[in-house]
């Protein structure tokens, strides 16, 4: 059993709000033509989007949300929300590992992949706040 | 699991050794053959044998004046315990399998860190490079679900979490020209799990550029 927090709809509404003012930045930090230096603000920033809106997701579905320190059981947790998104939400925390041996690991593909994942993830929690 | 012995769950190491040698051969072997292969004393090693002969799971014979084992294969608990014992060559065998399954095969994936060195502890994390080919946004989605099952179904495996390395040839070629620390590692150690090798994906370093950017 992983350690969770119970959460309901008005922890869900803040946690949206910060995934999108982290991924505002995050695509502000990866538009154009970034450097590698621009590419590792933006992929730290669409992890932290992802984590925000897969914990707004968790909140509101579920009433309960991950705080173990790995991340895995967050992925395991929005599995019983959405297949697709928990999918998403691993492919924004496979960076971190990346991350951790140089971040010339992360190219411009990668990011795009990133950042298109973030956004789903923060476009669902937005979503399922208001439905 | 142990990533070091995964059989460490249920026998202790040196039965695991043991069984793992006289599984991974047809044929009998003497106690210091025995011990020499599985990493123990003689004297552990033919207490070992005593033991296992004991309930039935190893034959024994007297040739000359040492004595010979054999695993003996018809136990009803042979099948059972030599799984365990090849678990982590199983698990290899099974990541190589899924990744050949792939709709979208990777230039290279292969296995480093303290899996593929055999040094792991029950929480270790199994690492694992993977090389995508290029790819556009509805194919990268492809390639991002394979990495998602195959880390789903590697996590119900063993009970270690999977962690991607993904990256592309420019990733590659951008390590070398960085010089970054990890390159030495995957020369080392890295078990290939698909593709080509990656010496054939990686460029030789520019020793003229690295030595530059050194004070």
């Amino acid at each position: 059993m992983s350690r969770q927090n119970l959460c309901g709809r008005h922890e869900a509404q803040t946690r949206v709000e910060v995934a999108q003012g982290y991924l505002d930045v995050a695509e502000v930090a990866g538009a154009g033509e970034p450097t590698p230096v621009d590419r590792n603000v933006a992929a730290g920033n669409a992890v932290l989007a992802a984590i925000a809106a897969a914990d707004a997701l968790c909140c509101l579905r579920l009433g309960t949300r991950s705080r173990e320190a790995n991340h895995a059981a967050a992925v395991t947790l929005l599995q019983q929300v959405d297949r697709d998104l928990s999918r998403d939400l691993a492919t924004v925390l496979a960076i971190k590992d990346s991350a951790h041996y140089g971040q010339v690991f992360l190219g411009g593909t990668r990011l795009s992949s990133v950042l298109r994942a973030t956004h789903r993830l923060v476009e669902a929690a937005q979503a399922a706040l208001k439905g | 699991m142990d990533l070091t012995d995964p059989a460490s769950v249920v026998m202790t190491k040196g039965v695991a050794s043991v069984l793992r040698v006289l599984a991974g051969a047809d044929s009998a072997f003497t106690v210091r053959q025995l011990a020499r292969v599985a990493g123990i004393s003689p004297m552990r090693a033919s207490e070992l044998i005593r033991k296992l002969a004991a309930h039935g799971l190893v034959t024994t014979a007297t040739v000359g004046s040492s004595l010979s084992c054999r695993l003996n294969r018809d136990h009803l608990l042979t099948a059972a315990l030599v799984d365990l014992v090849t678990a982590r060559a199983r698990l290899v065998e099974l990541l190589r399998l899924l990744i050949h399954n792939w709709s979208l095969a990777p230039l290279h994936a292969s296995l480093y860190g303290s899996a593929a060195r055999g040094d792991g502890t029950l929480s270790s994390d199994l690492d694992i490079l993977v090389v995508a080919p290029p790819l556009n946004a509805d194919q990268d989605l492809v390639w991002q679900d394979q990495l998602y099952q195959t880390q789903q179904r590697i996590e119900q495996a063993c009970g270690n979490q999977v962690s991607w390395l993904a990256t592309d040839v420019e990733g590659l070629r951008a390590a070398v020209e960085a010089d970054e620390p990890i390159l030495a590692q995957w020369r080392t150690e890295a078990v290939l799990l698909a593709g080509v090798k990656l010496s054939e994906l990686l460029p030789q370093p520019n020793e003229e550029a690295i030595k530059a950017r050194k004070p």
